[in-house]
């Protein structure tokens, strides 16, 4: 079950099903205003748009 | 494990390795099982990864695990994030694995399985996975620099320049030919049409949902759109079971037809198809990434995991036969004319001799200047622990060279009969099952028209003829070793087949989309130095035009491609090689660099050997394709020969006016043909060039290096 959840977790960090969750683990408490999930997402997907794809 | 029983297991390791290869190119029979491939290949690869990783990691950059990498260093939490390292090697893997691995070694399967065996087990190991692990460890210590950054660093502007230049030309050449083989795969199939073509409102949904409705739930909307992608596949299946006269099935066929289109004019129904996918590059390179791009690279990542995967068990499961012989061209018994034609680099798949272009097809698999644009772009910024680079760049690329022998074993597990009936272009088949089996006959291999038949049938399609491109072979390779696989639940190859279809299109098409994206910031960022307003992304016309001369750039090979009687990917294929090649020569010329302005001259040969043997095949290579006698294999004579061709009929024109238009209209497609070559040529000439001008500047470095400290 713990290998299962393992798996999961690493899953959700590589699809960045929870980047948002890991966002806000980072930032909360720097004094700066978060950014909500959309923007965080719309930040997110554009970043990706700029990675190279090979052949 | 005790240090001499530790010895003797590496000594057997590699007895057996040595075993399987002395088996694979020594054997006499009709047959051998892909079994002794995958031995020859563990047993190389766990040998190269054990100890030759080890010079790069521990003698050159002494990799620390105690050492900061740039994800540390500058954590941004947006391009900097410290990963863990399977997140990592997740993503490496998925960036550098496309169809490269999948097309070029079904297409190097005509000189025979050995060549390509050989150069995929061991050019991983002494060229391919040492640039990918090199280039990450420069990367790593120049605070997670791009290749051209490092390039401009490590030997000067000039091969900074070049390496944008090359960049730009192998995007260009590698789209355009990826594209031509999306539409090979779909060309008469409506049943692949329409389950591709579905893939875009599927991932355009999945975007949507991930950005509007549930933002950031990535794995929801993967999911919604992997069980999407099997009700696409259920409505291709519908439409191809409709009447053969039904007006959307027959407007879904895309083929030999003509069209009357607005704008086109008369069309032929396969280059239609070529508009509609440079149509769509430019769409999707202009759309919001979250939109298509994002959501499309999801799908096709879990989808690409997942049939690998599958592939991979479908294999061990079933370890198929190879039936190709070893080498086509030594295959003089009963075999002469075809080994003949490929020894004088007019084999029927690919126009060029086995040496160099056995080594220039298969690219990806055993060496991709691509890669180092990967281990110098994302991976370094999001690796936490230098400790994690080996497994990661070396073992990322060991992976990828088991997906092309995954492709090769496909490929050879079909009869030669079927392999050269689906890879020979039409023009030198003919158009029939009864013509294309006498000319395979002629060759030597048994197929007979009702075997060719019955396997289109059983695949779902109308014909297996000339799917030249790669990517059908495969699938019918793919379909036939899933099929054994669920024996039980009947006769499912039909279904596999076309799931493999979908499954290559998907990431070809994520390719074109980041590809013209990746090569519109290229183009900007050049343009932007000489106009500032049109490196303006955020302004819509630069974003539009540059988006546009990207597409204009792989689009006009693409269409020249398609026109191409003798079938672009036969043409195409190789300059595409040469031009990978070529930026991995960029890439060792850098590490080689990197290396000696680290102290290490002694481990300089680790990058050097494998430079030489690219600078070796890629000239040779560019060579004949621009002074061979053979108009099949240079580009110069081809242009020669279509220009005499087109002056005949002209002349013929004009004698006889019964036969004026006729002729007039072929003469001018010679002459655009002849054109195709020419730029061709240049294009060549330039690649030449330009690997000269990096190696010599990199030599002029290196040594400036080794005169000032020594």
């Amino acid at each position: 079950m713990g290998r299962l959840a393992r798996f999961w977790n690493l899953l959700r960090w590589w699809s960045g099903d929870d980047a948002y969750e890991r966002y806000c683990a980072e930032h909360r408490g720097h004094g700066h205003a978060l950014l909500t999930k959309r923007e965080f997402y719309r930040d997110y997907f554009n970043r990706a748009g700029r990675k190279p794809r090979c052949c | 494990m005790p240090r001499p029983l530790s010895l003797f297991a590496w000594i057997l390791v590699a007895l057996t390795g040595a075993g399987a290869f002395a088996l694979l190119a020594l054997h006499q029979g009709e047959t051998i099982s892909a079994a002794w491939v995958l031995v020859a290949a563990f047993c190389t690869w766990v040998i190269g990864y054990r100890f030759y990783s080890r010079i790069i990691s521990d003698r050159i950059f002494a990799l620390d695990p105690a050492r900061a990498t740039p994800a540390v260093r500058f954590n941004d939490g947006h391009d900097f994030v410290p990963t863990n390292p399977w997140v990592v090697f997740g993503h490496h893997f998925a960036a550098i694995a496309g169809a490269g691995p999948l097309v070029g070694p079904i297409l190097a399967a005509q000189f025979g399985y050995l060549p390509g065996t050989i150069w995929i087990i061991v050019g991983v190991v002494l060229a391919g996975a040492v640039q990918d692990f090199v280039i990450l460890c420069g990367s790593l210590r120049l605070d997670g620099k791009s290749l051209g950054q490092l390039a401009d660093e490590h030997i000067g502007p000039v091969a900074g320049w070049v390496t944008l230049l090359s960049i730009l030309a192998i995007l260009s050449i590698l789209i355009a030919v990826l594209g031509m083989v999306v539409v090979n795969a779909m060309a008469e199939s409506p049943w692949s049409t329409v389950t591709v073509g579905l893939t875009i409102p599927i991932a355009m949904l999945m975007g949507i949902w991930m950005r509007l409705i549930r933002p950031g739930r990535v794995l929801e909307a993967s999911f919604i759109g992997v069980v999407l992608l099997f009700a696409a596949l259920g409505a291709g299946w519908w439409v191809h079971h409709l009447p053969a006269g039904d007006a959307l099935r027959a407007s879904l066929t895309f083929g030999a037809e003509t069209r009357l289109m607005p704008l086109l004019g008369a069309i032929q129904g396969r280059e239609l198809m070529a508009w509609l996918i440079i149509i769509y590059g430019f769409i999707a390179a202009v759309l919001p990434v979250w939109l298509l791009l994002a959501p499309r690279d999801y799908l096709s990542a879990f989808v690409k995991i997942g049939t690998i995967g599958l592939l991979a068990a479908g294999i061990f499961v079933v370890l198929p036969d190879l039936h190709m012989p070893a080498v086509v061209q030594l295959a003089t018994d009963g075999h002469k004319v075809l080994a003949d034609a490929v020894a004088a680099g007019d084999g029927p798949v690919l126009s060029g001799k086995l040496l160099p272009f056995a080594f220039i097809t298969i690219a990806c698999g055993a060496i991709s200047g691509f890669h180092a644009l990967i281990s110098s772009g994302t991976t370094p910024k999001l690796l936490a622990n230098e400790g994690h680079a080996r497994a990661i760049a070396y073992g990322g690329m060991l992976m990828e060279a088991f997906v092309a022998i995954m492709a090769l074993i496909a490929a050879c597990a079909l009869t030669p009969g079927v392999y050269f009936a689906m890879n020979t272009p039409a023009a030198a088949l003919g158009g029939t099952p009864e013509l294309a089996a006498a000319k395979i006959a002629t060759w030597g291999f048994t197929v007979s028209a009702e075997e060719l038949t019955a396997l289109a049938k059983g695949v779902g399609e109308d014909s297996i003829l000339s799917k030249t491109g790669g990517a059908p072979t495969l699938a019918v390779g793919m379909a036939l070793i899933f099929d054994q696989l669920t024996k039980g639940l009947g006769d499912l190859k039909a279904f596999w087949y076309h799931f493999a279809i979908m499954f290559e299109a998907l990431f070809i098409l994520t390719t074109v989309d980041a590809g013209t994206r990746v090569g519109r910031f290229v183009f900007q960022d050049v343009a932007g130095r000489v106009w500032k307003p049109l490196g303006d992304a955020s302004r819509l016309w630069a974003t539009c035009l540059g988006s546009a001369a990207v597409v204009a750039g792989w689009g006009w090979f693409l269409i020249a491609g398609i026109r191409d009687p003798n079938g672009g990917i036969r043409m195409l294929w190789p300059l595409f090689g040469i031009a990978n090649q070529l930026l991995a020569a960029v890439a060792l010329c850098v590490g080689t660099a990197m290396i000696i302005r680290l102290g290490k001259v002694r481990w300089a040969w680790i990058t050097i050997l494998p430079l030489c043997w690219l600078l070796f095949i890629t000239e040779t290579a560019g060579w004949q394709k621009l002074t061979d006698p053979s108009p099949k294999v240079s580009f110069v004579q081809s242009a020669a020969k279509r220009e005499r061709d087109a002056a005949a009929l002209e002349a013929q024109a004009a004698a006889d006016p019964a036969l004026a238009e006729k002729s007039a209209k072929q003469a001018k497609v010679l002459r655009q043909l002849a054109f195709n070559d020419q730029l061709d040529a240049v294009l060549c000439a330039l690649f030449m060039l330009i690997i000269v001008v990096v190696a010599v500047d990199g030599a002029r470095a290196s040594f400036k290096h080794l005169g000032r400290s020594g």
